[in-house]
């Protein structure tokens, strides 16, 4: 991708996100209830931040915005992502759904299983077809999340989520 | 010289009991393999370890804290410099130069060197703890909360030097990290802000979580992106005698060490201010004293050890109020404060008279103990680097899983775990338009700073702004702080025209 037109749309990507997070925060700000006998409200800091962003947001929206306008149109027209970028992009995306997977089953299925699930998956997402060990992978998907379970339950007296494996693992607590 | 009595006594206490001695080893060497591990804060190491105290007399248990703390501390720049995931707040600036200089070939030596100038700097702090904690308290006391502000936005001009050449991106992803620190309680009404309903994010978001998230995560995501990345391979790290520099070499770096320990030391001081504002504060100013600030940020030893130097001179001073004054200054200071209010030990102004023994037996337990973490540290180096050894892509899901643990841990908190999966795939979103997310770490640790003691300041000046012209330690961070942001401006549209003149040039050329 040309270089000019890449940081122009991440720009103005940038610009319009932080616009419209900053937009949240002064809407949200108005149910702030003021404290009893405090001079300063506590929507005043995140108000000023909030027009802060949107002041910063708008002059990159302006330079990325010339800078758009500055590319030639063919290059504009040529501008797409290759099928390896576009597969790599859904590599990210499955990463996210991983990570977002773990988020949402760590108490329900318990850290051992949503451990061995995620490191196993990730192992694979990142890994290339023909150099994939799934043995290896297996053996360290499976020991790392039993050693760090156990590890902070019989040291740290720290118990991670059990889940599904909460009437087994209880023989061994 | 009746203190330093009771300090000889306490040193000769630790030295002479094996128990005592073999705990400081045990637990060093566990905080600095907690601290190692990203996602494990100092914080969450001692309260980790926190538990283990409940049945142990007040000696015992503080040996186990203190120790692990030293070493949690001291951790932090491993995985900082090797991964570029600061294993504790306090090493974010670490990173910086840190991992720059791992990807030069150079992680041993920068670990070594890490180590070397952390225990300087802890030190420092400790000799300046024991012989003129008065005078320092003395010169604390005239910090007020128009002047922790003027700290607070001071620290921030350090976004300018890793911003790199978009200073505005650099402002705006601070902002970012400022205005998400604002979710949960205010801090000085209590009234609730942007929970979304979910009373679990009453406590506002958390650090340890986001930190991991935004370091953390886009390197996996990147790994996911592209598989071929010639940097997949195994880290090279280069063989290193000693801790990775002469001792000519450590002297020409004397000046920095000192300074940024100082600095460390009194910033420790203040309460509430903390290890992450002093490495940042010590690295800005490095940079702006430094010969060569245009190598800050490319792996540069000046901001390496500025900022080891002075988040491990930090702790000394950060027993100073704690003990003194019974206001725990971070929040390890206050699993600490907790740990001796729980062995009948009340901290405040009396508690040099009531507990002097065991307030000195403290202050010789830091030294020993950093003296344990500058060999034992050394010596787990050389395991270390073989782990870093290891292929990369093994390394960095095993973190992943890591910092899976840390954010939950922190708080026992679901929410947290998808901060850290949400937080980071925006942090790779951004770092992929070239926006830095370090500064969104900075602002998130500014922000509560900045605004509680302007707040508190306003409140007590009875509502008048005027009251800041009436400061002049205030008026001087202001003043610095104010023209560092406008040198940064002419410096950015300087490199601006310039490029724009090579751009001109090439195509005309072309």
């Amino acid at each position: 991708m040309h270089e000019k037109l890449k940081r122009a749309k991440g720009d103005i990507a940038l610009s319009l996100g932080s616009i419209a997070v900053s937009l949240f925060f002064l809407v949200e700000s108005n149910r702030i209830k003021d404290g009893k006998r405090v001079m300063i409200s506590g929507k005043v800091f995140p108000r000023i931040w909030a027009v802060a962003i949107i002041v910063c947001a708008l002059v990159v929206l302006y330079f990325a915005i010339r800078n758009y306008l500055a590319v030639p149109k063919e290059i504009k027209e040529q501008d797409k992502m290759t099928p390896a970028q576009k597969k790599g992009m859904l590599r990210v995306f499955e990463a996210f759904l991983v990570l977002l997977g773990a988020a949402i089953f760590y108490k329900r299925l318990g850290f051992i299983v949503v451990g061995m699930i995620s490191m196993f998956l990730l192992f694979i997402i990142i890994e290339e077809p023909e150099k994939r060990n799934y043995k290896l992978f297996a053996a360290f998907s499976i020991i790392c999340p039993i050693i760090v379970f156990f590890a902070f339950y019989f040291l740290f007296s720290n118990l991670l989520p059990m889940g599904v494996l909460k009437s087994f693992l209880y023989n061994f607590l | 010289m009746e203190g330093f009595e009771l300090f000889t006594a306490g040193l000769g206490m630790i030295l002479t009991t094996p128990k005592y001695l073999l705990m400081v080893v045990v637990f060093v060497a566990l905080g600095i393999l907690l601290g190692a591990m990203p996602g494990i804060s100092v914080n969450l190491a001692l309260i980790l370890c926190l538990p283990m105290t409940y049945s142990m007399d007040s000696y015992t248990a503080m040996t186990v804290l203190i120790a692990c703390y030293v070493g949690a501390l001291s951790g932090g720049l491993i995985s900082a410099i090797a991964l570029n995931i600061p294993g504790t707040t306090s090493s974010i600036a670490t990173c910086f130069d840190g991992h720059p200089l791992a990807r030069q070939g150079q992680a041993g030596r920068a670990i070594g060197v890490g180590i070397c100038v952390s225990f300087i700097g802890g030190m420092i702090s400790y000799v300046l703890l024991i012989f003129i904690t008065p005078l320092l308290a003395s010169i604390a006391l005239e910090f007020g909360h128009w002047e922790y502000f003027a700290i607070g936005i001071f620290s921030l001009t350090m976004i300018i030097d890793i911003a790199g050449d978009d200073v505005l991106k650099g402002v705006l992803a601070s902002l970012f990290g400022m205005i998400l620190a604002t979710t949960g309680n205010d801090p000085t009404s209590a009234m609730t802000r942007f929970n979304l309903g979910f009373s679990a994010l009453d406590g506002g978001v958390a650090m340890t979580a986001l930190m991991c998230g935004m370091f953390a995560v886009p390197e996996i995501l990147h790994l996911a992106e592209d598989r071929t990345d010639a940097e997949l391979g195994r880290m090279k790290v280069e063989k290193f005698r000693g801790y990775g520099m002469s001792a000519k070499q450590f002297l020409s770096h004397g000046v920095n060490i000192v300074r940024s320990a100082v600095i460390g030391a009194y910033v420790g001081l203040l309460p509430g201010v903390g290890a992450s504002s002093a490495s940042l504060l010590a690295y800005s100013t490095a940079k702006n004293t430094s010969k060569e600030p245009e190598k800050f940020g490319k792996g540069c030893w000046e901001g390496l050890i500025a900022s080891e130097s002075a988040n491990n001179a930090c702790m000394g001073g950060a027993m100073i109020p704690m003990l003194a004054l019974g206001i725990p200054g971070s929040s390890a200071a206050a699993i600490l404060l907790s740990s001796l209010t729980l062995h009948n030990v009340a901290c405040g102004p009396l508690v040099f008279s009531r507990s002097g023994d065991l307030i000195y037996y403290i202050f010789a337990l830091c030294m020993v103990s950093i003296c344990v973490m500058f060999v034992i540290e050394r010596l787990m180096l050389t395991g270390y680097l073989r782990v870093l050894g290891a292929p990369r892509r093994i390394l960095m899901v095993v973190v992943i899983l890591m910092c899976l643990v840390g954010a939950y841990s922190s708080r026992n908190n679901v929410l947290d775990v998808y901060v850290f999966a949400i937080g980071g795939t925006l942090g790779y979103f951004l770092q992929k338009i070239n926006v830095p997310t370090a500064p969104i770490i900075i602002g998130f640790i500014l922000s509560p700073i900045i605004e509680s003691n302007f707040v508190r300041a306003y409140n007590l000046s009875l509502g008048n702004i005027y009251a800041i012209f009436e400061r002049p330690i205030t008026l001087a961070f202001l003043g610095v702080a104010v023209l560092a942001f406008a040198n940064s401006i002419r410096k950015t549209v300087k490199a601006s025209k310039a490029r724009k003149a090579a751009e001109e040039a090439a195509s005309f050329e072309g």
